[in-house]
C-alpha cells in the first residue's frame, strides 16, 4: 500500500485466514485465469513484478526491496 | 524549495568506559552510551519526550577535561585530554556530550547508585509480578534482575494507594505499581496535547491521577500504556488476555487510515491479541492512535465469510472454490464489458488493485471506482482519509478522484445498463445503491471479508483475507 505521504509499505502475514477464505490476490488471479486462460502468475512476487513493470512509480522495486520501514515512491502529492 | 546547505555536524570526542568515541555535538549522553553498546538503564527518559531527570536510574560517573594553568586541557600520553572525574554521580539523560567528556557507565559508583535507586523504587512497590499484566515486558523486573539487590531490607508496611482505576475508557491505572517516572504525563502534554495527567500528594504518598473532572480519553491514550515502564498503566482491552511472552510478533502497519502507522501485531495460535506501534520516524514516530490500534476485532468477528457460495435457484449454497470461480466467470461471460462495473476498495493492496485492473481489462470493462472513506482527522497522526491505499489506487490508475465515478455506477445500475456488479471489499450500499437495485442485478459478485446486508443478494460469494492474514505484499 502507498500511504498519504507517498510511502510504499509492506504487510506481513500475522495469522492464518479463517475457514475457506483465501488471499484476495489468488482469488483475482483465478478469476482472470478462468476467464481468459493462463496469465503466468503463480506467486505474489510474480504479481509485483508484472505490476512494477507497468507502473513507473514502482519501477525497479520488488517485494523484498521494501524494507520494514517502507520506501518513498511518490513526491508528497499536491492533492 | 531552495537548496539548503547544511553544515556538517561538529563532532566531539567522548571517552566511554575507557574508549574514545566521536559523536555529533548535541547528542544526549545516554544516547551516546547506548550507541556504543553501553546501555544505561532508565525509566523516565524517553527519546521522543522531554527529559525531566526524575527517576535517577541513569546515574553514571562523569568527568570533564582537566584544565592546565593556561586554561587549556591537559593532554595525556595518548594525546587525549586528561579527565577530571567528578566525585558525585550525574544523570546521563539530561546531559549533552561535550569535548573531552569522560563517562563510566559501569563503575562501582554507578553500580552502587543503581542498586540504591532500585531499592528505593521497590520500597512501596507491591511486587505483584505473578498477576501483573506488565510481567515479561516490565523494566522494573528487567532492571531488578540486572542491577538490583537480591534481597529486601524493607520491614515496614507499604503505603496503600488506589488500584484498578479507570483513568479513561481504554487505560487502567494501578497507583501502587507507579514509579512516578512521568512519561505518561509528558506524553499527554507534549504529543497528545491533552494535559490531563499529573501527580498529587507528596513523598511516598505521591500518586498519578487525572485532573479532577477529566479523563484520559484522547485518541492517543494507549501510547501511555506502551511507554509506561512498569505495570501502572495497562490497556483495558488487552490486560489479562494473554501473557506477553506467548505472543508472536509480526511487523506490519495499520490500515485504518492513510497514515499507515507502523505496527507490531501480537498473535498466538492465529488469534490477534494486540497491535502496538513500531518506530518509524518517516511515518508515525513511536506512536499510533487508539482507533487504529484497536481496529482488528472484525477479523475475528462471527460475521466473517468463511465459505465460497454460489446462487442456485433462489438460494446461495456452499460450493468449493473451483466451482465458485467457474460459476462467477460463467455469470460474467453473459455480459459485454460495458455492462459490467467494478467496485474496488481503497483498502486493497497495490497487488490486489493491479490484479483488479487486469481483471477489468480481461472483462473489457472500464467502469471501475473505489469508495471514498472519510472521517475527522487530527494534526497528530489520524488522516481524514480512512482508506489506507488511496494513493495506490491513484498510481495504478484505478481512480483519478476517489468516488468520482460512483455516480456513473449507481446510474448505470439504476437504468439497467449495468447488469453485472463486482464488489471487491466494499458494500455497494455505501456507494449509493439500494438493496432493491442490487437485487435486480442479474450478476452481483462479492469478494469480501465480512457479510453485510447486500451479501445475501450476491450471485457468487468469494470469502477473502484481512490485512493481517495475507502473505507478504
Amino acid at each position: 500500500m502507498i500511504n498519504g505521504k507517498g510511502r510504499l509499505q509492506r504487510l506481513n502475514r500475522a495469522v492464518r485466514g479463517p475457514g475457506q477464505a483465501r488471499d484476495d490476490w489468488e482469488i483475482l488471479r483465478d478469476l482472470i485465469q478462468a476467464y481468459s486462460g493462463g496469465n503466468g502468475i503463480y506467486s505474489i512476487e510474480d504479481v509485483f513484478r508484472q505490476m512494477s513493470e507497468s507502473t513507473p512509480a514502482l519501477a525497479d522495486l520488488s517485494l523484498s526491496k521494501i524494507s520494514d520501514l517502507g520506501v518513498q515512491v511518490m513526491e508528497i502529492p499536491s492533492w | 524549495m531552495s537548496e539548503q546547505v547544511l553544515a556538517p555536524p561538529q563532532l566531539v570526542n567522548v571517552q566511554i568506559n575507557g574508549v574514545w568515541h566521536q559523536f555529533p555535538k548535541g547528542t544526549r549522553l545516554i544516547e551516546a552510551c547506548e550507541k556504543v553498546g553501553s546501555y544505561v538503564p532508565r525509566y523516565c527518559y524517553h527519546k521522543k519526550l522531554s527529559s525531566p531527570g526524575n527517576c535517577r536510574m541513569c546515574l553514571i560517573e562523569m568527568g570533564l577535561p582537566k584544565m592546565g594553568p593556561e586554561r587549556k586541557p591537559e593532554l595525556g600520553a595518548d594525546g587525549m585530554p586528561v579527565i577530571n572525574w567528578m566525585p558525585r554521580p550525574q544523570i546521563s539523560c539530561a546531559q549533552d556530550v561535550s569535548e573531552g567528556m569522560g563517562v563510566r557507565t559501569d563503575s562501582p559508583l554507578a553500580q552502587e547508585c543503581r542498586k540504591g535507586v532500585m531499592e528505593f523504587l521497590l520500597i512501596n512497590h507491591p511486587l505483584d509480578c505473578p498477576i501483573c499484566d506488565q510481567a515479561g515486558e516490565c523494566r522494573l523486573q528487567e532492571f531488578s534482575v540486572e542491577y538490583g539487590y537480591a534481597e529486601s531490607r524493607f520491614l515496614e508496611n507499604k503505603v496503600k494507594k488506589p488500584k484498578n482505576i479507570e483513568l479513561g475508557p481504554r487505560v487502567t491505572l494501578d497507583d501502587e505499581r507507579c514509579i512516578l517516572c512521568s512519561r505518561c504525563v509528558r506524553f499527554c502534554q507534549e504529543i497528545a496535547h491533552d494535559d490531563v495527567l499529573g501527580f498529587i500528594d507528596r513523598g511516598s504518598h505521591s500518586v498519578l491521577t487525572a485532573h479532577p473532572g477529566k479523563r484520559l480519553e484522547n485518541n492517543y491514550s494507549l501510547n501511555t500504556v506502551d511507554i509506561c515502564p512498569v505495570g501502572a498503566l495497562t490497556s483495558s482491552d488487552f490486560r489479562f488476555q494473554m501473557r506477553v511472552w506467548f505472543l508472536k510478533e509480526t511487523k506490519s502497519f495499520c490500515t485504518s487510515c492513510a497514515t499507515g502507522c507502523n505496527t507490531i501485531i501480537g498473535t498466538r495460535e492465529d488469534v490477534i491479541y494486540r497491535q502496538t506501534p513500531r518506530e518509524n520516524d518517516a511515518v508515525n514516530s513511536s506512536w499510533m492512535c487508539d482507533y487504529g490500534r484497536l481496529n482488528f476485532g472484525y477479523l475475528q468477528s462471527d460475521q466473517r465469510l468463511l465459505q465460497p457460495q454460489i446462487l442456485s435457484g433462489e438460494k446461495l449454497i456452499a460450493a468449493d472454490w473451483n466451482a465458485t470461480i467457474a460459476q462467477a466467470v460463467v455469470q460474467l461471460k453473459h455480459f459485454s464489458g460495458w455492462e459490467i462495473a467494478l467496485l474496488a476498495s481503497g483498502r486493497m493492496t497495490n497487488e490486489e488493485l493491479w490484479l483488479t485492473s487486469q481483471f477489468a481489462k480481461t472483462l473489457g470493462a472500464n467502469l471501475i471506482e473505489i469508495v471514498p472513506r472519510r472521517g475527522p482527522g487530527d494534526d497528530i497522526l489520524l488522516s481524514p482519509d480512512r482508506n489506507p491505499n488511496t494513493n495506490g489506487a491513484r498510481v495504478l490508475g484505478i481512480t483519478s478522484e476517489p468516488g468520482a465515478r460512483l455516480g456513473e455506477i449507481v446510474e448505470g445500475v439504476a437504468s439497467g445498463r449495468i447488469k453485472a456488479l463486482i464488489a471487491l471489499g466494499e458494500n455497494p450500499i455505501n456507494a449509493g445503491l439500494s438493496l432493491d437495485q442490487i437485487k435486480a442485478l442479474p450478476a452481483f459478485i462479492v469478494m469480501d471479508i465480512l457479510a453485510n446486508e447486500a451479501t445475501q443478494l450476491a450471485t457468487a460469494v468469494l470469502p477473502a483475507f484481512g490485512f493481517a492474514e495475507s502473505a507478504a505484499r
